[in-house]
């Protein structure tokens, strides 16, 4: 059985200016899952992931993490969630606030009194891990937005957290780092890692997530990415557009010209291999672009 | 005018981005930059109060004097600094000071009519303005010289080691970050609206839009300001400041105390005792 890590009853959050971010919200994330809250802008996703990692508090309802009950205003119980949860803030230019990156990388170990060799040790993986060795001794006003975001991610992994809340973690990034990112989190996963992943950007879930929780404002879907991408009523309430290789295979099934009970493929990938497959009924597999014959 | 404003209010951005905020000069080999941060913050607070607590000029001169040997000694290029801290004097202290002839009554040194009324400007007024602006320079120095060679994080740990109130610290911290912000984001502003000028603009028009983008730049501190501070505590910040430096007196830090209260209580006895030639003076 796999256990919960968070779970979330009827959170309402209200902003002080009136704004209703939230409402009524219920989830529940699994240990070791990776999971997407797709939403448009404005759905709320940000507030989710501050108040999932305690940094307020919601107007009404519980949350629980890892079967408990978290205390808003106990500092001692959040700063001890805060060691298992990390949050990757999407507004880089706030999450790094030191006066170089390697004081943003340390900032966490260091705040959470570890000694100062396994701090050093910490730093210095996290910034080898994104590569960015090199703008150790910068100020991040002069870091471009991808190095920026790689180094609001080394500086959240330096804590090495258990679970990771990432707020739109691909937005503006070029190709080959929305890539180098996208292989880090599934290393990550695949050490053990949850992974929360806050975005509108529909492309990218098949690629951050297996299962999808559909936010606007309130919870309005959830469910497996084919399950999610193919519920067309569910995308126009969430104000979204399917990716389009799966609108054209929703389609494409919908006028007979696939098998009912095949997958409807999500990526690219998966989209070559299901026309090899109905074109001569041979099943190749193509990895990272690469075909390889099974 | 106004496009010397702009222009001075920009490149003042830059340098503050680029020097103080890049904290460019902790990291250089001098003086200042080995000592321990109580000592350098208690070594300056302790010359800030001599230079404010002095009426005679030859006081302040020597506390400017000596501020300027250590940033030497600190390796600051003297045209850099002389710059920076000069900069601030024009634009505030001289602005305060010039009633000061025309308002201290004493030995008439000029005077003129404006539209049939007599100004005079006396001597002992000279002298206090001169004494102010020098006193104000003289307190500038020394606190830039502090901030050019001591890690904003450093300072504060200096500071919470010396028992400073932790909502000091905290508030002390939250400040620079979001000065940080503020320059920044002011600096980027001012590109911005340059970038998508096309033509002359007239001068009403520019107070206007100047207006206009100090109320945004206002909000957007704001917001950014909130984010900042979630993103502090979502790693960690419980209103402490850690740092990497074990803080450590040495040998250099007493040496440097002992000089330090030496060359003041020498200024302290040349205030109490020298006639001076002139009674301000």
């Amino acid at each position: 059985m796999r256990h919960t890590v968070f779970e979330l009853e009827n959170i309402t959050h209200i902003y002080p200016d009136g704004t209703l971010a939230l409402q009524d919200v219920s989830l529940k994330v699994y240990e070791k899952e990776k999971v997407a809250v797709l939403g448009p802008n404005g759905a709320g996703k940000s507030t989710l992931l501050m108040i999932m990692d305690g940094l307020i508090k919601p107007t009404k309802g519980t949350v629980r993490f890892l079967g408990e009950e978290v205390k808003f205003n106990d500092d001692k119980f959040l700063y001890e969630m805060r060691k298992k949860v990390g949050l990757v803030f999407q507004d880089s230019d706030a999450a790094l606030f030191s006066s170089t990156i390697w004081e943003d990388v340390i900032f966490g170990p260091l705040h959470m009194g570890l000694p100062k060799e396994e701090v050093i040790r910490r730093g210095e993986a996290a910034l080898q891990l994104l590569g960015i060795e090199h703008l150790k001794d910068k100020p991040p006003f002069q870091l471009s937005e991808g190095e920026k975001r790689k180094a609001v991610i080394a500086s959240v992994l330096s804590i090495n957290p258990e679970i990771l809340l990432l707020d739109e973690p691909l937005i503006n990034l070029d190709a080959a780092t929305q890539t180098m990112i996208v292989n880090l989190l599934e290393s990550m996963h695949k050490e053990g890692k949850t992974i929360v992943t806050a975005t509108h950007d529909i492309n990218v879930v098949p690629l951050i997530a297996d299962r999808i929780i559909v936010l606007n404002k309130t919870v309005i879907g959830e469910g497996s990415i084919e399950e999610v991408f193919s519920n067309v009523d569910l995308m126009k309430k969430a104000n979204l557009h399917p990716p389009v290789i799966t609108e054209l295979f929703v389609k494409l099934k919908e006028y007979g010209i696939s098998e009912p009970s095949t997958k409807i493929p999500l990526t690219v990938n998966e989209a070559i291999n299901y026309i090899l497959k109905l074109l001569n009924g041979t099943s190749k597999n193509v990895k990272n672009g690469k075909k390889e014959q099974t | 005018m106004r496009r010397m404003i702009e222009a001075s209010t920009k490149e003042i951005l830059k340098i503050f981005r680029d020097t103080v905020l890049c904290e460019r000069y902790t990291n250089i080999e001098g003086l200042f930059q080995r000592l321990d941060p109580r000592v350098k913050f208690l070594a300056t607070i302790a010359l800030i109060i001599t230079a404010v607590a002095s009426g005679k000029i030859i006081i302040q001169l020597a506390i400017l004097v000596l501020t300027f040997l250590l940033a030497l000694i600190s390796r600051i290029s003297f045209k850099f600094f002389i710059v920076r801290t000069f900069l601030f004097i024009p634009l505030f202290a001289v602005v305060i000071a010039l009633p000061l002839p025309f308002i201290i009554s004493g030995e008439i040194v000029a005077s003129f009519k404006i539209n049939g009324m007599l100004i005079m400007v006396s001597r002992e007024g000279l002298w206090e303005m001169l004494i102010f602006v020098l006193r104000v320079w003289a307190c500038v120095s020394l606190s830039i010289l502090l901030i050019l060679t001591t890690k904003w994080n450093s300072l504060l740990h200096g500071l919470s080691k010396l028992h400073a109130p932790r909502l000091l610290i905290v508030i002390l911290n939250m400040t620079y970050r979001y000065i940080y912000f503020f320059t920044d984001m002011l600096y980027k502003m001012l590109i911005a609206r340059e970038s998508r000028l096309t033509g002359p603009v007239g001068t009403l028009e520019a107070i206007k839009g100047g207006a206009s983008a100090l109320g945004s730049l206002f909000i957007r501190a704001y917001e950014k300001g909130e984010k900042i501070y979630l993103a502090m505590k979502s790693r960690g910040y419980n209103g402490e400041m850690k740092t990497m430096d074990d803080l450590k007196i040495h040998k250099l830090d007493i040496i440097f105390s002992v000089l330090v209260g030496a060359i003041i209580v020498m200024m302290l006895v040349m205030q109490m005792f020298h006639e001076f030639p002139f009674p301000v003076f």
